[in-house]
């Protein structure tokens, strides 16, 4: 919502005379005063530090500290910890926020309203926003070589980052992957522990370049369909540890060595079969 | 990205006055000029590093234009045999407006037989047998609810987030967000089949981002792209002689005066000639093996659905980012029954076959699939002997089904419910929005991210709206 919306709102929140929460007002109030919070307020009172012993930016830690420390007093906004300290003049020592501008008048009117009303907590908590970023860890590492960049371009590589803001790469030959030999893959990978995702699909790479690809310790896709490879890869294929992904589509690995794959490493998930 | 360099580069497009449509040309600009090295070439149709992990990479768009019925499909109703022939109770229709037909018309329960399929037990009507035996791959969505009972505002919803003109569709919006891999072929493709979409153009249009991130239509017959065959006369030497002519005297210009827009130009004739091979080539299916032509029912040389669902799989693993299928076959006000035995005829084998070929080569992994219209049709029949309707079923935003496969949808899973008569989705609803912010989850772009500046104000495909449907994901 943008910020003049939100003025809108907070203004009609004003006009609202009584103690009755308008139809949906409750739950809008509570997001609203949640992303306040943790804007404002999480910094220091949030996952990382816990300052006062509390923590403002869920509803399970408001609710928690309320029993406790009379945080937040529903209905009665005045007796409300939460309320005084960010009501105090801006020149007070206790008033909260410590840094940055106080909250402004019309924020402190939408807690003073949402206490009044019955600090209801439905909604307060971050729509769930599911981030396969933040639920996998990425392993750190540099950037790479420009130079080992643009070689890279001119054999007509595809590299990207596999997310914004992370030195992890996605390397791939959608045009003419023939013309890729264990030459080229040696080139490849120079790029380490860099690469995340190889996709040496319908590629001319034999079985020794498949072992040059065994080095790379983050590699978690691998892209092996249509290529010359055959049984001797399943043991090179068994020590990529990292690996989570692999097609072998289209190449002569038999049903029975795929289902090895498969049995002994279950975490593996493994796409492909036989030449048709 | 340099929106000088943008309009110089349309200049140039729009006075070069060959051929190619601008759009195909546009979008295939970029790779090849960052690849020559030529400087501030801005790569603009470059692949792009997702916001966050990409569950798939690209996506095959399967619209199905009209609005397929989904209970004739995928929604069985046996409670609608008990009120059949009989109006719609009034609770159920109160306060719902029909495009064509009033609210107390008569039930019509579908003479369709829904199976469960597969280790999941997903149902099925035998209108879709072929669909029916990859049910363990594809995940049914049966609570879909749109805004919109007309065409084209539907359609307008589905593809572009907004019932109104002038929005990009969503393939535009994926390009934008992640450009493309493919250098020689566009970042995303039209295949068409059925009639004409209501819609029109729109469908796969860019709004009012620059103008490359279109979709580009291949047509039906003849060549795919326009001017991809020289003319008579004009050999591939005597063009590749008149290229590095042309060339030679560019480079010499572009050492005089150092200005990146003439190596843009080289790069672009040099992208155009490329695509004169690569596109053909791709277009040609005759290459497959007879068995997987058979598989899909596509016979080289023809124009249909089946052939474009292969070219699909072939312009996907070519590095093409999105491909949408349109076949607007499915707008059943009247003879519903064999409206829908005529559509899966030409849909069914295809679709199903599709899923099985993206299975087998792996590429289902990292690859979107999605199917649907831009709404679903009413329990209740339409009759309208002044318009020759009779035994048909008018349109319904309020509950419709579409399906997902491929990159990062959990198979086998059907999710959300209608009520017992069909009427509204009320478990698990999916709003366009929502499957919207999904698709450009899985696709590793934040749908609250993904802006793009305009009269004044940022816009999303999503506008203000869009959750993700998380229950979809494996």
């Amino acid at each position: 919502m943008s910020q003049f919306n939100k003025s809108i709102l907070v203004l009609g929140v004003l006009l609202t005379t009584g103690g009755v929460a308008r139809a949906g007002e409750d739950a809008d109030l509570a997001s609203q005063v949640g992303a306040i919070l943790r804007q404002r307020c999480a910094s220091c009172h949030g996952e990382e530090k816990h300052k006062g012993k509390l923590r403002l930016d869920n509803a399970a830690a408001i609710d928690e500290a309320s029993r406790r420390m009379q945080l937040v007093v529903a209905g009665a906004p005045d007796k409300s910890v939460l309320l005084q300290r960010i009501a105090l003049p801006a020149d007070d020592v206790d008033v909260m926020p410590p840094e940055g501008d106080p909250l402004p008048s019309v924020q402190v009117a939408l807690f003073r309203r949402w206490i009044a009303l019955g600090a209801k907590l439905t909604e307060f908590d971050e729509p769930k926003h599911v981030s396969t970023r933040v639920e996998e860890k990425l392993p750190l590492v540099s950037a790479a070589e420009p130079r080992l960049l643009e070689k890279l371009k001119e054999m007509g590589a595809v590299v990207t980052p596999v997310a914004r803001d992370v030195s992890l790469l996605d390397v791939g030959f959608p045009e003419n992957p023939g013309r890729i030999t264990d030459a080229e893959l040696a080139v490849v990978v120079r790029l380490a522990e860099r690469i995340r995702r190889l996709d040496l699909s319908r590629t001319a790479i034999t079985q020794n370049g498949l072992r040059l690809v065994a080095s790379l310790p983050n590699l978690h896709t691998l892209h092996l369909r249509g290529t010359a490879i055959n049984e001797d890869a399943l043991p090179v294929i068994m020590k990529m540890a990292a690996l989570r992904r692999i097609n072998i589509a289209e190449t002569t690995l038999s049903p029975s060595a795929i289902q090895s794959i498969a049995k002994q490493r279950p975490e593996l998930a493994v796409w492909g079969s036989i030449r048709q | 990205m340099n929106s000088n360099l943008h309009n110089a580069r349309r200049r140039f497009l729009s006075s070069a006055g060959f051929g190619i449509g601008n759009t195909a040309l546009g979008s295939l600009l970029g790779n090849r000029a960052e690849a020559r090295g030529t400087p501030a070439a801005a790569n603009l149709m470059a692949a792009r590093a997702p916001h966050h992990l990409a569950r798939a990479r690209r996506v095959i768009y399967l619209f199905q234009g009209g609005g397929p019925s989904q209970l004739d499909l995928f929604d069985p109703k046996p409670m609608l045999r008990k009120f059949d022939g009989k109006p719609a109770p009034a609770d159920r229709v109160r306060n719902q407006r029909f495009a064509f037909i009033k609210p107390n018309a008569a039930i019509f329960a579908s003479p369709f037989a829904f199976k469960k399929h597969g280790k999941s037990g997903a149902e099925f009507s035998e209108a879709m047998p072929h669909l029916a035996k990859v049910a363990d791959n594809i995940a049914i969505v049966r609570s879909m609810v749109t805004d919109a009972f007309n065409h084209a505002p539907g359609q307008l919803l589905m593809n572009t987030g907004a019932m109104q003109f002038g929005r990009p569709s969503m393939g535009a919006w994926v390009t934008y967000g992640l450009g493309s891999e493919a250098s020689n072929l566009p970042a995303y493709v039209v295949l068409s089949s059925g009639g004409g979409t209501s819609a029109g153009s729109a469908n796969w249009g860019a709004g009012f981002l620059p103008s490359y991130h279109q979709g580009v239509p291949f047509r039906r017959t003849g060549d795919p792209i326009l001017y991809l065959s020289n003319p008579p006369g004009v050999s591939g030497t005597m063009q590749r002689e008149s290229l590095d002519a042309i060339g030679d005297l560019n480079r010499e210009r572009l050492d005089l005066t150092g200005d990146p827009e003439i190596a843009t130009r080289t790069a672009s004739f040099e992208t155009a000639f490329r695509m004169q091979t690569s596109a053909p080539e791709m277009m040609d299916i005759s290459k497959e093996s007879p068995e997987t032509l058979a598989l899909y029912g596509a016979k080289p040389g023809q124009s249909s659905y089946a052939n474009n669902c292969l070219l699909a799989r072939r312009l996907i693993e070519r590095g093409v980012r999105f491909v949408q299928l349109n076949h607007e076959t499915w707008d059943h006000h009247s003879q519903v029954v064999q409206g829908i035995k005529d559509s899966c005829e030409a849909t069914d084998r295809a679709n199903a076959a599709l899923i099985q070929d993206l299975q087998r080569t792996g590429l289902l992994d990292e690859t979107l699939v999605i199917w649907g219209g831009e709404f679903g049709r009413t329990p209740m029949a339409e009759h309208n002997p002044d318009a020759g309707r009779t035994m048909g079923r008018d349109h319904q935003p309020s509950a419709f089904t579409m399906w997902l496969a491929g990159g990062g949808i959990k198979p086998g899973l059907t999710l959300g419910a209608t009520d017992e008569l069909g009427f509204h989705a009320v478990e698990d609803r999916v709003h366009v929005h929502d499957l919207h912010a999904t698709v450009l989850h899985l696709l590793g772009l934040d749908h609250l991210k993904l802006t793009h500046r305009h009269q004044g104000r940022d816009f999303r495909l999503t506008d203000v709206h869009g959750e993700l449907v998380t229950k979809l994901f494996t």
